[in-house]
């Protein structure tokens, strides 16, 4: 699945039901947010804490419950999607990873951490559901969050691709070496047990308008990324 | 004062039983991973883990290994705390100095720091 490269594209014509058949799969991804929410509430039952830790608290409570119901959305609607026709429409790409920023940010400041657009990206029309591309999207920066490095710089980029027919969305982690916790240690290995579940989901909604998700191992982080087909009315501009 | 090494990746959980702890007595220090956990117990040499079963870039079966490895930090007892807990055998598991194995989602403060205090006693 991993080429020399370190690229890899998730499989194409696997349903996501083929491949959680195990309903206990899906339970586990929920149980942890859930685990922590209740864990968090028994320390809000603690008469020593300052209001500000209590509002504190009940932010890390809220940004939790928003992560944990992300993804029952995201289940529900890959469920929904054997049903449904999503439209497509020309999506200009800095719009798009404007919205991811500004809703995943509040999460990553929260870590203490930032999420940001790559100021080196241009401006691209690309043909997509707005409604799952940016949920695509968020998965990937839901995932940078979890399993990359604590002290890597996350950002959502765009780039257009050799051919210039299609148009790569995509979520970086990137680490300096200097800065890298543990030196000597390869960077977030793209444990693909635990990035599986995002990456099917998002496979899953990229299919709805002809997607194609894939990962890039770089030296220094991964990337995550979505390829959409640019919109014609480009060749119009 | 007894010393106790957590080793949680999630920050906001890791924080949660370092207040825990600390108000139950305890010394506590947080690592964020294995590697970052290994430099904390060589150092502190604590009384205790608290460990979690899935680390980023390790996992605790790795841990355990590398404590086993070393003839003072073997003896130092191990709680594994997991939202895998129902999926370990605690048999197995024990010849790596694992007392218990917690499961998250069942798990109260004042549980955990029963469990803690029974290995430290």
């Amino acid at each position: 699945m991993v080429s020399g490269e370190g690229r890899a594209e998730v499989s194409k014509g696997v349903s996501l039901r083929d491949n959680i058949a195990s309903s206990s799969i899906l339970a586990h991804e929920l149980k942890s947010p859930l685990a922590l929410i209740r864990q968090l509430t028994f320390e809000l039952e603690s008469s020593e804490l300052s209001l500000g830790e209590r509002d504190e608290l009940a932010r890390q409570i809220r940004l939790t419950s928003e992560r944990a119901l992300r993804f029952a959305s995201d289940i529900a609607n890959t469920g929904r999607r054997q049903q449904e026709l999503f439209n497509t429409a020309p999506l200009s790409s800095s719009v798009v990873c404007l919205q991811v920023v500004q809703e995943i940010q509040p999460l990553y400041k929260a870590h203490g951490r930032s999420f940001d657009f790559n100021k080196k990206s241009r401006d691209y029309l690309a043909v997509a559901n707005p409604d799952l591309l940016h949920r695509i999207l968020m998965n990937f920066a839901d995932n940078a969050l979890e399993y990359s490095d604590p002290s890597s710089v996350v950002e959502v980029y765009t780039t257009l691709l050799r051919k210039r027919d299609r148009v790569r969305f995509g979520v970086r982690d990137r680490t300096s070496l200097h800065g890298r916790k543990n030196a000597g240690a390869k960077p977030s290995q793209l444990p693909y047990d635990r990035h599986g579940l995002g990456l099917m989901i998002a496979q899953e909604f990229a299919g709805a308008f002809g997607g194609k998700i894939g990962t890039t191992r770089h030296r220094d982080g991964n990337s995550f990324y979505v390829d959409l087909m640019i919109s014609k009315q480009l060749k119009l501009v | 004062m007894k010393r106790i090494v957590v080793v949680e990746d999630d920050r906001w959980l890791g924080a949660h039983y370092m207040r825990v702890l600390t108000r139950a007595g305890f010394e506590p220090y947080l690592a964020a991973d294995g590697a970052e956990a290994i430099d904390l117990i060589d150092t502190t040499v604590p009384d205790a883990i608290i460990l979690d079963i899935l680390l980023e870039q390790s996992t605790a079966p790795t841990l355990l290994h590398e404590l086993q490895s070393h003839r003072d930090l073997s003896r130092i007892p191990v709680l594994l705390v997991s939202n895998i807990a129902d999926r370990v055998d605690l048999g197995t598991m024990k010849r790596y100095g694992v007392h218990a194995v917690l499961d998250k989602a069942t798990i109260t403060p004042a549980q955990l720091v029963g469990e803690i205090q029974e290995v430290v006693a």
